[in-house]
């Protein structure tokens, strides 16, 4: 008797413990989901407008290549409907891991904002690519992308087209320059299907 | 340390400099290095651990009676990581930014040695009225630790004071103040750059190092004894020695 007590009074005293954890988390749970949500929708939504200005989005769609993953993209639209454009999501290896990236591109192929979802690149030197004056090179541009080093720079050459690398971080900004390719590229292929 | 007795303001603050818990007990260091490159995910860290440190402090004393020896520790884990989960979720809810600042480190707050150290060593034998105390001091003793590595970090390695500091006060966003770029403000006078180092992990461990040096360096001048590293006020030791 004793020898089975020693045994189940820990049990027993174990599973309540958990009983009552489970609950307290159920509750918890329940209390926040919608809190959750929320601020998960408009993250989203912060994100899309940082990139291309637009009174409504899309619900998230999905495009797949054939090859890969399918890359996420958002439409974008105006007050009365028309679509003006859209939202894409790629990725690439970068120097220090994935790099994340949102492209907005208008109803014309042209970059119009970028904004970097996630960076492991090193602090100091491939993390500046997270900066306004390297992203704003981009903006505007329409077709596939060279990455210049100091010396030819794109102004210098008055190329369109031409990103000035970061010095130190060449791969970083090939990593950037390659996601917003790969928007471009993604984006044709959209529209070709959408005709 | 359960055996003499202490005063409550003494249990309260010892965390603070005498029996810190990074800079003296050597514990919680791994989250300490990892979220302390920027001040504001640095506080972030340390008010959840408060947070999670003085609910399972109050809840392991509560139920010391209850939980027989044999499975206290997965009943303390249990209950660590529930009150863990719980203000995960109440981060995520209220404080999205600081949820993507801590990233991995606010789940892993459940195998903090601060937590389970803390509920064995002191919880399982104090009221709760002082489990509270102590929770609250040696949380606020790791939040002190990590407050001053990132500060020393953000501002070497950085050049900047309290960046982004509107993620973690909602209240301060309608203000202009989101924290201090001492770096830009210096390189229009000078060419100084900040020391990059510093907000990598190595640089990380340094500044550890020159902390730690410095607490002991007061503890001794104040002739406190050093504290015995290692889990000697715990349980299972306590069993041995008799």
């Amino acid at each position: 008797m004793q020898k089975l007590k020693g045994i189940l009074l820990p049990t027993l005293s174990l599973l309540m413990i958990c009983l009552v954890c489970a609950g307290l988390l159920a509750f918890t749970n329940g209390f926040t989901k919608e809190y959750i949500e929320k601020a998960e929708k408009e993250q989203i939504l912060n994100m899309l407008s940082s990139v291309i200005e637009s009174d409504r989005f899309s619900e998230q769609k999905e495009y797949s290549t054939g090859r890969g993953e399918p890359y996420p993209y958002y439409d974008a639209f105006d007050k009365d409907g028309n679509r003006i454009g859209r939202v894409l999501i790629t990725s690439t290896n970068g120097y220090g891991g994935i790099l994340r990236l949102v492209t907005g591109i208008d109803a014309e192929g042209k970059v119009t904002g970028l904004k970097i979802l996630e960076l492991h690149e090193t602090p100091g030197l491939g993390s500046k690519v997270n900066s306004e004056s390297f992203l704003n090179q981009f903006k505007g541009i329409s077709r596939e992308l060279i990455l210049s080093k100091a010396g030819n720079t794109g102004a210098s050459l008055g190329q369109v087209g031409l990103i000035d690398a970061i010095s130190g971080a060449t791969v970083s900004s090939g990593a950037v320059s390659s996601c917003v390719n790969t928007a471009l590229e993604v984006n044709a292929l959209i529209e070709k299907g959408a005709n | 340390m359960a055996k003499t007795k202490v005063s409550p303001l003494e249990t309260f603050s010892k965390g603070f400099v005498k029996e810190n818990p990074v800079l003296r007990l050597v514990l919680g260091t791994c989250p300490a290095l990892a979220v302390s490159n920027t001040m504001v995910s640095a506080i972030g860290m340390g008010i959840a651990t408060i947070m999670v440190l003085v609910m399972t402090n109050t809840i392991i004393s509560a139920l010391k009676k209850v939980i027989p020896s044999k499975v206290r520790i997965p009943a303390y884990i249990v209950i660590i990581s529930t009150m863990v989960t719980v203000v995960q979720m109440l981060v995520k809810a209220f404080l999205p930014v600081i949820y993507d600042a801590l990233g991995v480190y606010l789940p892993l707050i459940t195998v903090n040695c601060i937590i389970l150290g803390r509920a064995e060593s002191f919880a399982s034998k104090n009221s709760v009225a002082l489990s509270i105390l102590d929770g609250l001091g040696m949380g606020i003793g790791f939040l002190a630790a990590l407050f001053s590595i990132s500060l020393i970090r953000e501002f070497v390695g950085g050049g900047t004071i309290l960046s982004g500091i509107q993620s973690l006060l909602p209240f301060l966003s309608g203000s202009s103040f989101n924290g201090v770029d001492v770096a830009s403000a210096v390189s229009q006078y000078t060419a100084l750059e900040p020391i990059k180092i510093f907000i990598l992990p190595a640089g990380g461990f340094m500044v550890f190092g020159f902390l730690m040096a410095l607490v002991n360096r007061i503890n001794h001048k104040k002739g406190k004894p050093s504290v015995e590293l290692g889990c000697g006020s715990c349980k299972a030791c306590d069993k041995e020695a008799k």
